[in-house]
Parts: structure tokens; sequence; C-alpha cells
């Protein structure tokens, strides 16, 4: 028997969240990518995800690189800051906005291309520093945005209309994370809603980077029913590695006693909350990972959830060790050296 | 020169370039001891949350826009991530887009945007470091040159003077030019451009800067791996001259 944190039912589907905002506020412009692309189904979690969560759009900067996922910040959270940067350099550009900036919420989305292939040097040191950030892989096995080539995450024997088949073994995005020392690795479907928000409120509430692998079909290069990137082949093969639900921190926690759920305290005081599906799995254990991801990747299964999660491991900004005010908002007084200073350096040459 | 850089990334909003050379870079030199920097930091042109409030009263009634020019010198004014206003934030992305940092594929939008752009490159050639001149009224030739040449090309001014050779001499600090260089380059017959690269870059820029007085330069380059000599830039000079 384990205790485990319930939640006790927030009031009925408020009009208005924490903060006193409508949903519609949290939305973005209008979505330029093809009708049933599942980047815009992500888009829509983001935002049902940041508004039940109360974010304040003030205090988030929205980072992506280039290619069709890397468009969709300008669909949700219009009142944030956004920089699309170039190609494969997301994760350079958070690094420093978020160095700079130390108490705001950070979303990067890429693509497979953008993380997977250009930028997977970038992605593995960002990784590495546990920059604090919700970073979001919109993972369609296809270069869409160029009319469909083949992509670092494109299964092996994958055919394409005009790419023919691919014959190279695909990346995971979730174990080059694991391998690079991820505290926060998870893999969820376009095509559930319910799941991904529950992960996005759960990755928001991360003290650290969260990788968010999320499987998004392309409608236009990548949907026939052999793709394991395809909306038919994810529904058909998504298994869920448990059922997942997230109690924020400022909803009422009561003690109960359940033994088919595991739990996992995030470092803002929300809860994770893991109820088993056949599998006991423990999310902590990262050789667990590894072999739950390889087994899966072997077995060709979709397998969603949360693979690994390390929730009080410092993040980029505590191994600086950065001063508790905002580097971008300290005055010339605090950041310039005495005139002794530099008297002192000289000298001393 | 570093916190100049900085200050004037910050105040045009744009990357600067500071070129070093091998000879620098890779050799420790002697130099003057580092004085105290006087000059504040220059963060540009930054809106506070207040200022982005009061923006519209304080300019004569036109809305803050991201990418819209109020006062003539083609930098907007900007917000950082953070700033506790709801009109603050913008998306910064390279494909076109609109003073009020919206979307736009519109071929006059696009136009405009890079008008604006080429307006603060207008205004950066006042900011940036100016050339250091020095005028000679009885000489005929002139000397440009940048960097680490210095040292060679006053020696072998020296030399050249000695010979009957008087020169003018602009050591070029940075780009984009301002009016100084056309100004230096008009008034002598010929102007070598010395510079230690295989192409002559500096050369071409100013001839492309300058069309009308491309006619007077004359490209000294040279790219050996070492610093140039006072001897190779005289003997070059003196076999026209």
């Amino acid at each position: 028997m384990t205790a485990t944190p319930t939640r006790t039912p927030a009031p009925k589907t408020p009009k208005v969240n924490s903060i006193g905002l409508e949903k519609n506020a949290y939305k973005g412009g209008e979505s330029t990518l093809c009708n049933g692309c599942g980047h815009d189904s992500i888009s829509s979690r983001i935002i049902n995800a940041a508004w039940e969560s109360g974010l304040d759009q003030t205090q988030v900067v929205k980072f992506s690189g280039i290619g069709c996922s890397s468009k969709t910040p300008a669909y949700f959270l219009g009142m944030s800051h956004a920089f699309n940067s170039l190609h494969g350099r997301m994760p350079s550009i958070a690094t420093g906005a978020l160095v700079a900036n130390k108490t705001l919420t950070g979303i990067g989305v890429s693509g497979d291309g953008d993380t997977a292939s250009i930028g997977i040097g970038g992605f593995k040191h960002m990784v590495r520093r546990n920059v604090p950030m919700v970073y979001v892989v919109e993972n369609n096995g296809v270069y869409g945005l160029t009319k469909g080539q083949f992509s670092a995450t494109s299964d092996k024997g994958q055919k394409l209309k005009y790419a023919g088949v691919n014959n190279f073994m695909p990346l995971d995005v979730c174990l080059e994370a694991l391998a690079a020392n991820a505290t926060f690795v998870a893999r969820s479907f376009a095509g559930d809603a319910k799941q991904l928000e529950a992960l996005l409120k759960a990755a928001f509430s991360h003290k650290g980077l969260a990788i968010l692998d999320v499987i998004s079909p392309c409608v236009t290069f990548n949907n026939h029913d052999d793709s394991t990137k395809s909306y038919n082949w994810g529904k058909e093969h998504e298994i869920q590695l448990h059922e997942l639900n997230f109690v924020p921190s400022f909803e009422q926690i009561e003690i109960d006693e359940y033994d088919d759920e595991r739990e996992v305290q995030l470092h803002d005081g929300s809860w994770l909350l893991l109820k088993k599906l056949g599998e006991d799995y423990d999310p902590t254990n990262k050789i667990l990972a590894y072999q739950t991801l390889e087994d899966a990747r072997r077995d060709q299964r979709l397998l969603t959830g949360i693979f690994y999660i390390e929730p009080e491991t410092p993040d980029f900004n505590d191994l600086l060790h950065t001063v508790d005010t905002p580097l971008a908002l300290l005055t010339q007084a605090e950041t310039r050296p005495s005139r002794e200073a530099l008297k002192h350096v000289m000298e001393a040459l | 020169m570093a916190i100049d850089a900085l200050n004037l990334a910050e105040r045009l909003q744009t990357p600067v370039f500071v070129l070093s050379d091998l000879d620098i870079g890779m050799n420790l030199w002697i130099t003057e001891a580092f004085e105290y920097p006087e000059k504040p930091e220059d963060r540009g042109k930054v809106l506070t949350a207040e200022q982005l409030a009061a923006f519209k009263e304080n300019h004569n009634g036109q809305r803050w826009g991201r990418y819209l020019d109020v006062d003539g010198d083609g930098i907007p004014y900007r917000t950082l991530p953070g700033t506790r206003n709801p009109q603050a934030g913008y998306f910064t992305r390279g494909t076109g887009h609109t003073e009020y940092a919206t979307y736009s594929e519109r071929p006059e939008v696009w136009e405009a945007m890079l008008k604006r752009v080429e307006k603060k490159f207008d205004t950066a050639r006042h900011l940036v470091p100016a050339p250091i001149v020095e005028e000679n009224p009885d000489a005929r030739i002139g000397i440009i040159t940048m960097g680490s040449n210095h040292p060679a090309v006053v020696e072998a001014r020296a030399r050249l003077d000695k010979g009957g050779v008087g020169s003018a001499y602009l050591r070029l600090r940075a780009l984009p030019i301002d009016e100084s260089v056309r100004e230096f380059i008009s008034r002598y017959d010929r102007i070598y451009v010395v510079e230690n690269n295989m192409d002559g870059q500096v050369a071409t820029i100013l001839r492309a800067e300058l069309p009308d007085l491309a006619g007077k330069l004359v490209s000294l380059a040279k790219c050996d791996g070492m610093p140039l000599s006072a001897r190779w830039i005289t003997e070059q000079i003196a076999a026209t001259e």
C-alpha cells in the first residue's frame, strides 16, 4: 500500500483561469499549416495546458528553429515574446535567453529535422546542461516544409512518394535525450489530447529541461497507413506506459491510499500521478527507461508516457550560481567592476 | 573596443563583428594599461513596461510597433522578454513582417522593411569609430589601411618621404564608412589600399561604396602568413611613384 495524493476536484470548468483570463487570450495567430496537421493539435494542447496552469504570458518566452513545427509558436500564446532562430540553433538562442532571465518560462518547439539532424549537437548540449525549458519535438519523420524528404527519425524501410525507400536506422529522440543525461523524458502522440496535456503541465512544472517527443502526423507527406508517424498507425499502435494525471501545486492535495499508482512530486509542489496499466513502471529508474525504449523500438510499438524523471537535479542556472535578480535586469551599478578592480588586474599583469 | 562593440550592437540592434588577425590574436604584445571606461553602457532603445504604456502619449499618438521607425534613424524601439505589459510580446522571425511584427507576404511590406534597414545602415556610419586621418597638403598620394598593418605603414611612409614621395594616411577603423573616406580619396591623385589578405577585400568594398572614385584606388594586397613589412609596402608604392 502506498500513500498517494489524490486531487480534490477543481470547480467545474471555470470560464477564467487562476489569473483571471479566458482561454481565448492564450491563442496566437491563425495557422498556415495544412488542414489536419498534427502540429496544430499540439498547439491547441499547449494553449489548454498553459491556460489551465494559469501561466502569465508576459513571463513566457517561446523559441523555435526552422521547419513546419518551428512556425507554430506564432499560433499559440500570442502575448509572449518569441524567437524563430536559425535551423537547428534554437537550443543556443534559448540557453542564452533563459540565462539572461532565469525567471521566465521557456517553451521550445522544434521538429525531427531541426532537432535530430542539423540541430542534434545543440540538442544534446542543451540536455546536458539541463536548461530550464519545455522542449517539444513535433516528430513527423519527414521534411514537410521542403516537400517530403526523409528525416533522421524516419523508420528504416519507410517508403515516401518522392523519396523512395529509407535505408538508414532512425535516431530515437528519447534515447538520445537519456544518453545526454536528461532529467525529464516523455513521448506522446498528437492525437492523444488528454495524455499530451497532462505531460505538458508536468513539463511546465519540471525544474530543468523537459523533453517531450510528440509523434505528429504529416497529413501531406507521411500519413499513409504503413508509416509509424501516421494517425491510423498511431491510433492502432499507441500503448500507454501508464495513465497520467497531473495535480498542479495550487490545487488542494489530500492523501489517500492506492496500490496501483506511482506518484512523483515535482519541484514546484505539483504531483504527477502515474496509474499502473499492466506493467509496473518506475520512471526514476534510468536503466529501465533505456530497456523500455529499446524494446519498444525493436517491437515497433508506439509507447507513450513518462520514461524518465529526476525532479530535484540542479538546473543550468543553479550550476552557474547566478544571482537571484535576472541578469538582464541588473543595473550598471551592480555589474560594473570598480576602478580599483581594474587597477588590481592591470597591476597583476 | 569590446565595450564599444557591445554598445553598438544594442544601439543598432544588429550583430557587430570585431575583426582581429593572426598577428594580434596569437602573439603576446605589450600595451599601455587599460583605462577605466568612463562612458555608461548603452542598452539602446529598450522600453520598460511603464514606457510602453506611455508610448502613444509620448509619440504624437503613434502606437508602438516593434519594427516601426518613429524617429527617422531606422532603429525602432524594442521590449525585452519578461516585460510585464500584455502589449510587449512580439514574434521575431526572418520571414516577411509588418512594422507591428505580424506576418506578411506583401511585396511592399517587405520592401519597406528593407528601406528601413538601409536607413539604419546610414545611421550606423556615424556611430561606428571614425577613421583616423593624417592629411598632407603637399602629397599626391594617399594610403588607406587598417588593424595591425598600421606600424608597417607608418614606417613605409617615413621611407617613402625620404625618397621624396610624400603621402597622406587614413586608418580605417570600422565599416560602414562615412563621408570622411570619400573626402580623403577625392583629395589625392591615387590611393593605395594596403591590406593583409589575398583578394584586396577592403579595396573591393570601397570600390562598391564609391564607384565614381573606384579608378583612384590601387589595391596592395598580400597574404603569406606573416605580418606586412614596411619594405614590401615601400617597394610596391615606389615602383609606381
